[in-house]
């Protein structure tokens, strides 16, 4: 993995390509689960002004509770600067708009 | 003395044939005194209640029937339903028997008491719910019951369901629509069922099950996926966290679900209330529709012929449904417009 690309479809990371619910109690691959155990560990490891890729090449599923849990929750967790400078790659435009909006409504709400 | 010998092997397997015979039936007498079998059962019939020909759950007066008649049955455990005139049965109301008698086993701990359906067919439905197993003629092919098909979730289970949908329900319902707009139905569903484990049951619920029931009838162009549920529904999930919203009657507050008005305040450690609103763009985007019914609830929205957006709260139902039931339709062919909703 580069440093600054999170690929989804890596080994480890594979079951991410079926997003599961919100949080951890509601069943297995939640966003919760992601961003705690993925998200924030791959963003404390980037430098501060490094941009950070997340490619959702192979993204079977998408659950709008996994993405905003994940990125939403990210913001909320105290990492808005860098999750605002994301950017997304092999996604749904859908999904990507989407994204965009969880992170700036937990931006705003900040 | 061959013949003799002859004899008494003769006797002698009479007698065992006897003794076996008085064995068995010795067994089955046990067996009836603590499973007391269909027959035993007729005798404790206090009340019969005749199910009409059409089970629905979408027409007000047909659901009032079906809906009186459950609620009975599981009030009383010997009232038996007659299923003896049934004709048709919808996918919606199929799910609320399949729910019902499993809140029944579960309150019970036995089936509950029907009289068989006279059509082949209706048994088939029946077959297929697993409410009941009946030997069917097996060269008879209902082309309408084909993909008929039935999952359960429950909530002490921890299920991939997206996982489950994508693998093996959408490819084997919707095969011949392209990949992208599957995706999009699939998340549009598990969403649903996802909201369903979050927020139909209490922790302390005896029954905590949900269904995801999927199906075409015949000569329509629409596939219809439908979950359904025996929780506190709507109003009781979403007045839990909105007291302000009581005032609201049942087809309103699906509606303020719908619109995602329902998210949490903050610091909760609950949903953001977008899952629904989420679902209802994705199924406008593959030109679905979604009805969803609870309490006495009634809200529709979707796509309209023009291609706008359709959303209808319509006025409060005589039948009030327990739990929620939520019907997705999708039109077995069409092509993906682009984003709705300005999305």
């Amino acid at each position: 993995m580069e440093n600054n690309v999170l690929k989804i479809a890596e080994e480890e990371m594979r079951k991410y390509l079926y997003q599961g619910p919100r949080f951890k109690s509601l069943g297995p691959n939640s966003g919760e689960e992601f961003r705690d155990d993925v998200l924030l560990p791959w963003l404390k490891r980037l430098g501060p002004d490094e941009k950070g890729t997340v490619d959702f090449a192979e993204t079977k599923m998408y659950s709008p509770s996994f993405l905003e849990e994940a990125f939403g929750g990210a913001v909320r967790k105290g990492f808005g600067p860098q999750i605002s400078k994301l950017k997304f790659e092999h996604i749904d435009g859908f999904y990507a708009k989407q994204i965009t909006q969880y992170i700036n409504e937990a931006l705003k709400k900040q | 003395m061959e013949r003799q010998a002859f004899l008494d092997k003769k006797n002698r397997k009479r007698i065992e044939r006897i003794v076996q015979e008085a064995r068995k039936r010795s067994r089955r007498r046990l067996w009836r005194k603590y499973h007391p079998d269909d027959q035993q059962k007729k005798r404790l019939i206090s009340e019969e209640i005749v199910l009409p020909q059409d089970l629905d759950i979408m027409d007000d007066d047909k659901a009032f029937e079906l809906n009186f008649a459950l609620q009975k049955a599981m009030e009383n455990s010997t009232i038996q339903l007659d299923f003896r005139n049934v004709q048709r049965i919808t996918l919606q109301a199929g799910l609320s028997l399949k729910a019902f008698s499993d809140a029944y086993i579960l309150r019970y701990h036995m089936k509950p008491l029907f009289r068989s359906p006279r059509l082949e067919k209706i048994k088939a439905v029946f077959c297929y719910l697993e409410i009941r197993e009946y030997h069917l003629n097996c060269h008879t092919h209902y082309k309408d019951l084909d993909c008929w098909h039935i999952t359960s979730f429950d909530k002490s289970k921890d299920e991939d369901i997206p996982k489950l949908l994508s693998e093996e329900i959408i490819p084997k319902c919707l095969a011949e629509r392209n990949e992208q707009e599957n995706a999009r139905i699939a998340t549009a569903i598990s969403e649903t069922l996802f909201n369903c484990r979050e927020h139909a049951y209490n922790e302390d619920s005896p029954f905590q099950k949900w269904y995801l029931g999927y199906g075409r009838y015949p000569h329509s162009d629409m596939y219809h996926f439908c979950v359904c549920d025996k929780g506190m529904g709507f109003r009781g999930s979403i007045q839990l966290r909105f007291k302000e919203k009581f005032l609201l009657d049942d087809s309103n507050i699906i509606k303020e679900a719908a619109n995602g008005r329902t998210g949490v305040r903050e610091g909760a450690e609950q949903g953001r209330g977008l899952g629904l609103k989420v679902a209802i763009q994705n199924l406008r985007n593959v030109g679905g529709m979604m009805l969803i019914l609870s309490g006495k609830g009634l809200y529709m929205a979707g796509l309209s012929e023009t291609g706008g957006s359709l959303e209808t709260a319509y006025p409060q139902r005589r039948t009030s449904l327990e739990g929620s039931l939520i019907d997705f339709s999708i039109p077995t062919s069409y092509i993906t417009r682009g984003n709705q909703d300005g999305e």
